[in-house]
Parts: structure tokens; sequence; C-alpha cells
């Protein structure tokens, strides 16, 4: 047992933000989440390796343009990189590729290397680098309230066609304010279990119950508390006034430049292309290529 | 104080429900204290509890919106910190977020058709039902992309998802009964 | 006069889900434009309930309220009432919405419509109104306890009320959070705003024009402070107790019939005196005899004597996250020491360190560097038996009663015993006799459900939950906090009678009347190091040194410091007003003498 076996949860701290006050950093939040958003939905959508490494050199660019030190980039996923290496070994053992496009470059016992193999690894490699370099850049140019208040005004037209977008930001703003609460509430609750006794550092095994056992006088008493916190501040807000999203005035306001115009412009397309790559024929060129290299 | 007896349901009390309930969900994903070692390095989850417990007490708009909560977590956890192959399935939305939304649903519907005949009995389903929700869901949408053949999603659903469903199902009519004061009957201590 | 700005009319409202006896039983009350009321009363006594019905948070069953001439049934007007009458909670974290401080304190003018170009204004004018202008743009999760609540103030100001209705606002506050509180609410009154304050501390409840004391849903007497305080048989019998000038003067009351007993602060109490004792001494300076002399009676020094002390720390150092970003030095260097039968306070600033130092008592925290003894065990060695040294260091947290966690209140006080391998009979043993020692007899508690017993009660009971342990040690990290006068008096009497020749007690506190009535000596923490150590007589002797970490004094203790001030040969060393009062009588003798 160490000095800090309840410290884990303190280390629940929001965001990430690394003030460089760059043109990214002042660059509209609205713009920013919502770029965010089309490069998850574009990474997840595409599975052509040219668009991928499209959508990369835009994030690579971004990352230069908020003067993010590298570090901080590549820290950023290094802790899946063994897995990755896991993952390209899963895919050479496991899935024989027969067919006639591709090249056996070397074979091993069960085990065969092949293009699509070394294709299907860069693919995966490129995804995942494009959607945590992406979402970091996010969070590290912009903070926390900025993404919540950019979050309501962006859901605001969805008000419009009767979805409760105001309600749902204010729910995130909620649940913002409640998770340090929670590391507090359970810090507290382990601490004072662990003084009566109970021992949180045994009992890892497969020996599922008696840990489910352990968390129950954990959980039960973090989710009453949890509620009787949610009840003083719902008196809190009605006391205030609170009825809902309508007829609210707003004390933020964002206002979108030029500059911000344009750089979502920029994100659609080179995103709109990164997508269009995998539905031509981009990608078996691709292919064709890294194989004549290789050979 | 017993405030908790105010049963008037406002938009500010939907809107802190759903949010301390999210809070908890994400909670227990990022501390993993939400989930329990199972056989062969799997792991069993009660991540989803908060939502059944959400939609139990205030109405399946409010278990959608802790769902997509929880669904959005999934997502950015699988994004920005994987941990395992699995995660990359759930990088797509189609299966991190969207098969959460229903959780809640499923579970009011279920207490609501049992709360005036057995209310603890009731809390039992809600817990199952949801729980199910989230298993079979999930499982399908990751058969549909093709990441796991059709054959193994059974004895999967039958091996993390009934486990979870009894947990849940503990977890749920514990705190809903302590929370409501709902009469057991035993009105015992074991002392 | 005025039309009232708030009418209660005959109110009686019973919770839904509760035990089916009326929180309110027919009150009727009236606020004016510009008062200071402040409604008292013990826990369960109704006044939360009240407060929530001045702003139609709640609706009476029967009976009428009207704010402003709006009736609080009318949904129409509610947010013309709620605008009229702002609120502040008790719990400071739960009641802020917004991460950022001035978002909080739009979130209300923007719920009233309030047009986006005014905004800014209301917001910065309210912050400036409770002095939090330069944390404006803060996260609100990171003020101090003090700060939010000021910040609560702010948020309700914004949204422009003529009355604001506080609701046990302080309780959680230290003392200097407190007294900033009440100097910001004092301003505010001052400027027009009217001012409901709902307390259970007499002395801020003295700061009133009126006074309500309610018990059991009805009010039991009502007045300016002098009235109410002067009828301590009701004060009593409502569980409240009347501030302490008041009660000294009731002591003395048996000396001087004629001395009044509405007397309510210090100065007044040391004017009184004064003409009592008529013409002020001449010679001066024999204070320091009468410290000697108090000195004789005072606790048995605990020095270094040859037995080990049980607990001793040397040096210690301990940072919290460290290598982060947020890495705190919580404590530098801390040496500290507990003898057998010893009760020891550790007093000191919020952030000082006091906390941390409690939890390296039974290694919950181990030091970073240093020395650890506790009954035998060397803390520092990472191989130490923890569990045994928790087994015999029973730890209890600030506010326990919120981490109670079993639905029946046996089980909860069993969950020590078990998880430390007891049969079941043998833990049926412990939990029966810490039940019965700290007033929750076993028979009639053990199958009580935890969540409807009243504060004071779960408060005790969670202490029998670490007193089933049967600890040498007790460590207690702000054990009367939020508690009522009843409730705070009952836990001292416990522990008092707890404590023996082989028990050991090591408590955390801002209230120095606690540390008055418990302590043997007193440990001083600020910025993560022992400032001072010394026996509890002498300490307070030195109010320089107190003041100088932002602490109060005892009562006594500050009355008496108030007497020598003006001349008196007065010890200035006692701690209880008893010993304050017979100091008084025998200063008068003296002078009859002479």
């Amino acid at each position: 047992m160490s000095a800090s076996e309840f410290e884990l949860l303190r280390t629940v701290t929001l965001g990430q933000y690394l003030p460089t006050a760059s043109p990214i950093h002042r660059a509209d939040p609205r713009v920013k989440l919502a770029a965010g958003m089309l490069l998850v939905l574009a990474v997840t959508a595409t599975s052509s390796l040219a668009g991928l490494m499209l959508a990369l050199t835009l994030v690579v660019a971004g990352f230069a343009i908020a003067r993010i030190p590298v570090g901080y980039a590549l820290s950023g996923i290094k802790p899946m990189l063994p897995f990755l290496a896991l993952l390209g070994i899963f895919q050479a053992i496991a899935i024989p590729q027969n067919d006639a496009n591709t090249t056996v470059y070397w074979r091993w016992a069960f085990i065969t290397l092949t293009t699509r193999d070394a294709v299907a690894v860069a693919l995966l490699f490129a995804k995942f680098s494009a959607l945590v370099w992406g979402l970091s850049l996010l969070s590290f140019t912009t903070t926390t309230t900025e993404l919540t208040h950019g979050t309501e005004h962006l859901l605001r037209p969805l008000q419009r066609i009767g979805l409760p977008a105001h309600e749902f930001a204010l729910t995130l703003n909620v649940a913002l304010r409640f998770i340090p609460l929670l590391a507090q509430e359970t810090e507290r609750l382990m601490k004072a279990q662990a003084s009566r006794g109970a021992d949180f550092g045994a009992g890892r095994g497969w020996n599922f119950i008696r840990r489910f056992r352990k968390l129950i006088p954990l959980l039960v008493p973090l989710i009453l508390a949890t509620l009787q916190r949610a009840e003083d501040l719902i008196l809190a807000m009605e006391a205030r006034c609170y009825t809902g999203g309508k007829g609210r005035t707003h004390l933020v306001h964002f206002q979108a430049r030029a500059a911000d115009y344009a750089l979502l412009a920029l994100v659609v397309v080179v995103l709109a292309a990164a997508v269009a790559a995998g539905v031509g024929s981009a990608d078996t060129l691709v292919w064709r290529a890294i194989s004549t290299i290789w050979r | 104080m017993s405030t908790e007896t105010v049963v008037q349901s406002t938009p500010a009390r939907k809107i802190v429900i759903a949010g301390v309930m999210g809070a908890l969900a994400v909670f227990l994903g990022w501390t993993h204290l939400g989930f329990i070692p199972w056989v062969a390095g799997a792991a069993l989850t009660i991540m989803h509890v908060p939502v059944i417990i959400g939609a139990v007490l205030e109405g399946p708009v409010v278990g959608t919106a802790i769902g997509l909560i929880f669904g959005l977590f999934s997502l950015l956890q699988a994004v920005l910190a994987p941990t395992g192959p699995v995660d990359v399935w759930f990088q797509n939305p189609v299966i991190s977020v969207l098969p959460r939304l229903f959780i809640g649903v499923v579970a009011w519907l279920g207490y609501k058709a049992l709360k005036n005949v057995n209310e603890p009995l009731a809390l039992v389903v809600a817990g199952i039902l949801g729980t199910l929700t989230n298993t079979v869901l999930v499982l399908s949408a990751i058969g549909l992309f093709g990441h796991l053949p059709w054959g193994a999603l059974p004895p999967i659903a039958i091996a993390n998802g009934l486990p979870e469903a009894v947990l849940a199902a503990i977890l749920t009519v514990a705190v809903v009964v302590a929370w409501k004061r709902i009469e057991t009957g035993t009105r015992k201590s074991k002392m | 006069m005025t039309d009232p700005l708030i009418r209660m009319e005959n109110v009686t409202y019973t919770y839904p889900a509760g035990t089916g006896k009326p929180a309110l039983a027919g009150v009727s009350l009236t606020v004016r434009p510009g008062e200071y009321i402040a409604i008292v009363g013990a826990n369960g006594s109704g006044k939360s309930t009240l407060a929530r019905h001045l702003n139609a948070l709640l609706v009476p069953d029967h009976g009428d309220v009207w704010v402003n001439g709006w009736n609080t049934r009318d949904r129409a007007h509610i947010r013309d009432i709620r605008r009229t009458v702002g609120m502040v909670f008790q719990v400071p974290d739960n009641q802020i919405v917004a991460t950022i401080v001035e978002d909080d304190v739009a979130f209300g003018p923007e719920n009233l419509g309030v047009p986006d170009a005014e905004l800014p204004a209301r917001v910065a004018q309210a912050l400036a109104a409770v002095g939090l202008e330069e944390h404006a743009h803060r996260a609100s999760h990171l003020l101090s306890a003090g700060q939010k609540q000021r910040l609560a103030i702010a948020a309700a100001l914004a949204m422009n009320p003529l009355c604001l209705v506080l609701d046990e606002a302080t309780a959680m506050l230290d003392p200097a959070g407190k007294a900033e509180l009440l100097r910001t609410v004092r301003r505010l009154h001052d400027a027009g705003t009217t001012i409901v304050a709902v307390t259970h501390s007499m002395s801020e409840a003295a700061e009133a024009d009126r006074i309500v004391v309610l018990a059991e849903g009805h009010i039991a007497a009502e007045g300016t402070p002098a009235q109410v305080f002067a009828d301590a048989e009701v004060l009593h019998q409502c569980g409240l107790e009347p501030p302490p000038v008041a009660r000294l003067a009731r002591l003395l009351a048996g000396r001087w019939p004629d001395f009044p007993t509405d007397i309510l602060h210090p100065e007044a109490f040391a004017d009184v005196v004064h003409r009592f004792l008529a013409a002020p001494p001449t010679a001066q300076g024999t204070h320091a005899a009468a410290n000697r002399a108090e000195n004789a009676t005072a606790a048995p020094p605990s020095g270094e004597d040859a037995e080990e002390p049980w607990v001793s720390l040397g040096d210690v150092h301990y940072t919290y996250m460290r290598g982060t970003p947020l890495e705190t030095h919580a404590l530098r260097g801390v040496h500290m020491k507990a003898h057998a039968g010893e009760t020891v306070a550790i007093i000191g600033p919020t952030g000082s360190g006091k906390s941390t130092l409690l939890q390296h008592l039974n290694g919950l925290l181990r030091p970073d560097s240093g020395r650890a003894r506790v009954l035998g065990h060397d803390l520092t060695d990472p191989r130490a038996d923890v569990r045994a040294v928790r087994k015999r260091v029973g730890l209890v947290f600030q506010q326990p009663e919120l981490q109670l966690f079993e639905r029946y209140a046996g089980d909860d006080v069993a969950f020590g015993p078990l998880a430390f391998g007891a049969s079941i009979d043998r833990a049926r043993d412990c939990v029966r006799r810490a039940m019965n020692a700290v007033g929750l007899p076993f028979e009639a508690y053990k199958d009580r459900l935890t969540l409807t017993l009243s504060g004071g009660e779960r408060r005790r009971l969670a202490l029998a939950g670490v007193l089933a342990l049967e600890p040498q040690i007790l460590a207690l990290d702000e054990p009367t906090a939020g508690l009522d006068p009843r409730g705070r008096e009952d836990l001292i009497a416990l522990l008092r009678q707890w404590r023996t020749s082989d028990r050991t007690i090591v408590l955390t506190t801002h209230n120095m009347d606690d540390v008055a009535l418990l302590a043997d000596r007193v440990y001083i923490v600020a910025d993560g190091k022992i400032a001072h150590v010394g026996a509890t007589r002498d300490t307070f002797a030195n109010a320089d040194l107190l003041a100088e970490f932002g602490l109060g004094l005892p009562v006594a203790t500050a009355l008496a410091h108030a007497l020598a001030r003006r001349g008196y040969p007065i010890p200035t060393n006692v701690l209880t007003l008893e010993e304050l009062a017979h100091a008084i009588v025998r200063l008068a003798d003296e002078r009859v003498r002479v």
C-alpha cells in the first residue's frame, strides 16, 4: 500500500488547457467544437488511408499553428502504442488473406505478413492519431467554459426543431460541476471505511463477488449523498427562477469573425475530401504504390 | 431534511438529476470504479446503473439524457484513452452512443409496468431490463459492423450480460429503496 | 407603519412522504421592509421549512403566504415572488450552478430574461457587493467555502431582491469565513435589504432586530434579542441556549440580583461589570499574579514523562498529488505527541493541514519523510500493520453522518467489528456497548432505518460505528461542526465521559469553546507547521497569539480579556463561564475587603 492509496481520485481534473494565445485559441469555440465533431465523424466514416492522411495533415497543421509543444502531442498517443503493436500481431496471425491483390512479404509458420496487413495496421494507426490528436488539440486550445458555452450555442438551432438543446447543455454543465464533488465524496467515503477496517487493497483477483460487496458500501452512500446534493441544487435553481430554456437571455455571446468562417470552410473541405477519398479509388492507388515501393 | 419528498417534477429537477447521474456514470468509468474484474480478463461494468436509476426516478427523457452522456463518454474514452482492441470498435458512435439511448426508456417501461404491483420487484426488473438492453444492443451493433461473427455474440451476452444484470438490479434496489424509503417488509438488522 | 413585505398567516405544512407530523403548525409571521429577522430553532424545529415558504419553494397546506401582495399559491406570480425574495442555502457546494463564477451570478438574471446588454453590469455589481469582483472568471469549485457562500449571495443579489433569506448559510464555515459573511450581510442590510437569517447560532441571532424562536413547528417566542434571551427557560425547552454573555449575566445575578440579563455583546458586558465594580482600580499590572493563581488548578501538565507517547510524529512532511501541477505541500515538518489519557486539540485556519495531520494517526496517509510512531507501530515502515493501527485508532471524519451506508442502524455500527473479523456474537456485544455509549439504546435503535434518524442521532450513530472497534485513541475531525446547541452539548458530554486514563482523544476544531471544554493541550497548525504548542489555559491566555492565526477565543476567555483590557486584575486564562463568574465575584469580594 502506498501513501497515495486514495489519491487516484484527486487526479480527476477537467480539461488540459494550454494557454499559448495562438490564433487557434482565439478561434470561435463553436467552430472548434464543430470541427472536432466533423473530424470524429469523418474519421469514423472513412477507411481510406489517403483520406486519413489528409485529416492527419489538417490536425498536425493545427498543432503547429497552436504552438503546442511536440512532447504534449506525442504523450497523447504513447499509451496506445503497445496495444497497436498487439493489434498488428493479431492482424498478422489471425486473418489469413487469400486475396489476389495482395503480396506476401514474409511467412513463418502460421504467420504471414502481407500488404493488406501492412495497410490495415497503417490505417488503424492513422485513425487513432487523427482522433486523439484532433480532440487533444480541441482541449489544449479551448477552456471548459468555452466548451460548455460553445456546446449550448451550437445546439441552439436544434431547439427550433423541438429538441431540448438548451436543457442538454445545462445538464452537461451540471455534470461537469459534479464530477469533482464525486471525487471528493468518494475519497472521503473510502478513507472513512478504510478507517473502520475495510480493505480496498486486497481482493483484486477474479473473486468478483467479494469485490462487488466492497463496492456496495461505497456506491450506495455515494449515490444517496449525490441525490441529496442534487435536491439542494434543484431548490437553488428554482429559487433563482429557473423554469426551462424559454425566454432566457445570455451573458456570454460569441461573435464569429471572417477568420472563423474561413477555418470552418477549410475543415469542411479537407474532411469532405478525406471521406470522398474512401468512396473513390484513391485507396487502391495508395495500395498499389505501397506494394510497388516495397518490391 | 426531507426535501426529497417534493415530488413535483420541474425542468430544474429533470436537468439536475440527469446531470448528476450523468456525472456519476462518467466518474465510474473514469476512475474504473465501475468495472469489476471478471473471468478471462473481461470486466463487468455497472456504468449504466446511473442511467437506470435516473430513468426510474425521473422518467424516460432523463434516462435518455443520462444514456447520451454515458455514450458520449464511452466514445470519448475509446478515442482518447483506448485500453484494448475493443475500444477501437467503440470509436464508432453507432456502437458506443446509440444503444445507450435506449437503456433508460426500457428500464422505465419495466419499472412503470410493475410499480403498482410491487415496487421493489419493479426495481429489480428495471435493473435487469436496462442492463440487457445495453448488452443486446451494443453486441448487435458490434455484429452489424462485422467486428465479431454473430455466433460469438450470444455466449458473450450470457457471460457478461447476465451477471451485470444481477449487479445492476442489486444496486438499483439498494439505492432507490433507501432514497424513496420504500418499505420492504423485513425491518430487521442482522444484529 | 409600512406595508409588510412578507405576511404568513396560520401556515401549516406537512411533508408528503414524511412521518405525517406537520413541519409547520399554524405559523404566522410578518416581515417588514428593511427588517433584520433571525429565525432560530433546534434541528427539526421547522425553521428551514418556514424559510422555504418565504419564496414559494414550498406552498402551505393550510394558511397563506403573501410576498409583496402576491399569494405564493398564485403560480402566475412565482417569478415575481422569487425575484423579490432571494435565498442562500446551507451547503456552499450545492447551490452553485455554473462552473465559472460570473456565469453562476448571471444564471438568475438570465432566467428572468434580463436583456443581454444589461447582464454584464448586473453581474459586476453583484460581485462587487460581496467583494468577489476579482474572482469573476475563476472556476467556482476552486473558491473557499466562505467565498462560495458570498458567491451564492451575489447570485441572489443579481436578481435585485428586496429581501434575502439565509438558510443556515454560515453553518459550514470556519470563523473567518463566518465573520466575513456576516459583515457582508450587515452591509447589505445597512444598504436597505431586508434580511431573514435562519440559524441556530445565538450570537448570530443577536445581530438581528427581532428573533423568532421555532419549536416543533410552532412559534415559541418572539421579540427583540434582549427580550428573547431573557427567557432562558423557554430557550432551553426549545433545545437552544442563550448566548454566552446572557448566560454569564445570569450566573452573576446570584451575586448582584439587579444585574441585567439582557446583555448581548462582550463590550456591553464589560461596561456593565465595570459599573457594578464601581470605579476602575488605580493600581494595575496584577493580572500576571492572577494567572498564576488560576494555574494552580490547571490541568495536569503532560510533559516528557518516562512512558512512550501513544502518538509521536517527528518532522513529518506530506505532499498531495506530488509531481502534478496541483501539487500541494500540506505538511512541512510537523512535530506532535499525544500521551495516554490526554485530549489534544489541533486548531488552525482552514487549509493549514489539520485534517492531513489527523489522517496520519491511523496510517490513512503515510509521511513522505519524517517519523511517525503510533501505539508502538512505526508508520514510516512500508510493512507496518496499518489495519492493526486502524483498529486501535478510531478516526471520525467531518460530517460522518453522510457516510452511513447500511439500511439499519445496527448493521452500520457492526461494519467495523465484522470487517476486522469479529464473530456475529462478538460484534453484537461491541455494537450494543457502542450504541448504548452514544445514547442510542441498542434494543430501541438497532432496527431503525438510518435515513429516518435525526441529524444529531445520525452523527452519534456514526461515532458509535467507530467506538464499536473499541479504540484506544479517538481522532475526530470537526466533531461538532454543524450541530445545533443541544446536539453539540450532548456530543461533548459523551466525549468527556468516554475519555479515561487509558484513552486518548485528538481532535481538530474551529470552535474554541470545544477546545476549552475538552482539551488538555493545544497545537496550533499554520501553513503545514506547528506554530505553537501549549496547555489549553496558557494558550488562551495569549490572545494576540491566537489573533495572529485568525483564531478566536473561548467566550469566557474573550470576556476576561475584555475586562483585563480595562485594567481589572482578572485572570485571562479562564476557560468556562463558571470560572469567569467565580473570578468576577472574587474580584468584587476583594474590593469590598479593601
